[in-house]
């Protein structure tokens, strides 16, 4: 009993801890293949964006690595002005070799999955005949840096985009741009390392 | 009077080609942002009067406006869109609002200091996003809001470029911008006092690299 009380105690301190940043999330450029047909699967490879501009949710070195974000198996449920899909999976990669390219795939999915994770269902409306947008939830199950996160801070974070069908904003090859961002619902603070005895030392 | 109709025609469609191949010698110069706006009243219950505004920073910005997002930071701000009035349309249950007038501007400014705060306008917002140096500014011509009962949404708006270090000189509807849009329904983390998430892109036909000729020099280029 008295470890429950130390244990939530110190998982409050963890909670407090650290300033909170404004706004954090993965902010994403990419390109989608989008399937014609239902059953078929829907990628989407993105590079992320945020440079020195806003913080993201994990500290990631923009300086000597590049990050992409990867969607595959994205089935496409039903077709429509508003098409539901299912069962993608998001990977997230750090990678210093390969600059990534839109006219290979494969550039956006080397390197080492930081982050990986399930997109159980995703809606995409298209709102004009060539502006829309996209929403689902992303549940983060893997990766080198999944651990970084608090078990709590792992599920149910938003996935939003912008699509555009422009012309000038497609890439050859691909059915539309994404514009969005990979963000938690609430702001991911920093933790720090204390000794059990050290916990326990502050409630005494 | 039908070779001079010929003439006419041949010469509109050699400024066509020329137009054609001028735009894709000068592509278009891409920024893109993120930020958060606010509407006076609120989004979902935009009456007309109503005016949108919308901070952001600049997370890629195309090399031809020479600017290094390492050394600098790069800020937009877009304000004086005055609503119509929300109209709702229930077999979609989509919100649409339209808007006249605004602005839209873009900064380089190496303070580094953008701060979105809460409750804007506010002792940092629009002063944090509209210091530096003025790449791009323009005046928009046509500005519209879509939103769905989901929080998603999406804005586009065209305009006319009226200066900026970065802008050859002014041209009419020659810059076009268009974001998601997501209000709070969608998850969206958003600042207590604003009402959207905005993630958008702003498009610039003639940032660098045009030049202006009057009708009479143009003409002589195809004599």
């Amino acid at each position: 009993m008295k470890s429950i009380v130390i244990l939530t105690l110190a998982l409050c301190l963890i909670a407090l801890a650290g300033p909170a940043a404004a706004a954090q999330f993965f902010d994403f450029d990419a390109q989608a293949i989008i399937p014609a047909t239902v059953g078929s699967t829907a990628e989407m490879y993105g590079i992320i964006v945020n440079g020195s501009a806003v913080p993201t949710p994990l500290p990631l070195d923009f300086s000597n690595y590049q990050y992409t974000i990867v969607v595959t198996g994205l089935i496409l449920d039903s077709a429509g002005v508003t098409s539901e899909f299912s069962n993608g999976t998001v990977v997230i990669y750090e990678d210093a070799a390969t600059a990534a390219d839109w006219t290979d795939t494969a550039s956006f999915s080397d390197g080492v999955p930081i982050l990986s994770g399930t997109l159980a269902s995703f809606q995409h409306t298209m709102l004009t005949v060539s502006l829309g947008n996209g929403q689902g939830m992303v549940d983060w199950t893997g990766g080198s840096r999944l651990n970084d996160l608090a078990p709590a801070d792992q599920s149910g974070w938003p996935f939003l985009t912008a699509i555009s069908r422009s012309a000038s904003q497609v890439e050859p090859g691909y059915s539309e741009k994404w514009d969005g961002k990979v963000e938690p619902t609430e702001e991911v603070v920093a933790t720090e390392r204390q000794s059990w005895s050290g916990v326990k030392a502050l409630f005494r | 009077m039908t070779l001079r109709k010929n003439v006419s025609s041949a010469l509109a469609t050699a400024v066509l080609v020329w137009l054609a191949f001028g735009a894709n010698a000068s592509r278009a110069a891409m920024v893109d942002y993120v930020g958060f706006g606010w509407e006076t009243g609120g989004i979902t219950t935009s009456l007309p009067g109503d005016e949108l505004a919308i901070a952001a920073v600049v997370t890629q910005i195309d090399a031809l406006f020479g600017i290094d997002l390492n050394a600098v930071e790069g800020t937009l701000y877009i304000e004086g869109l005055t609503s119509l009035g929300a109209v709702f349309n229930p077999s979609t249950e989509v919100t649409s609002i339209s808007y006249t007038g605004g602005t839209l501007s873009l900064y380089a400014d190496p303070s580094w200091d953008h701060d979105w705060g809460t409750n804007p306008a506010s002792g940092t917002v629009p002063g944090t996003f509209v210091n530096g140096d003025l790449l791009f500014e323009g005046t928009f011509t046509d500005f519209s809001l879509l939103l769905q009962a989901s929080g998603g949404g999406v804005f586009e708006g065209y305009l006319h470029a009226t200066g900026g270090s970065a802008l050859a000189g002014p041209c009419s509807d020659c810059a076009y911008t268009f974001a998601g849009a997501f209000a709070t329904p969608s998850g969206a983390q958003i600042p207590e006092g604003y009402d959207l998430q905005v993630d958008g892109v702003l498009e610039i036909e003639s940032a660098v690299a045009t030049e202006n000729i009057n009708w009479g020099s143009l003409k002589n280029l195809y004599r």
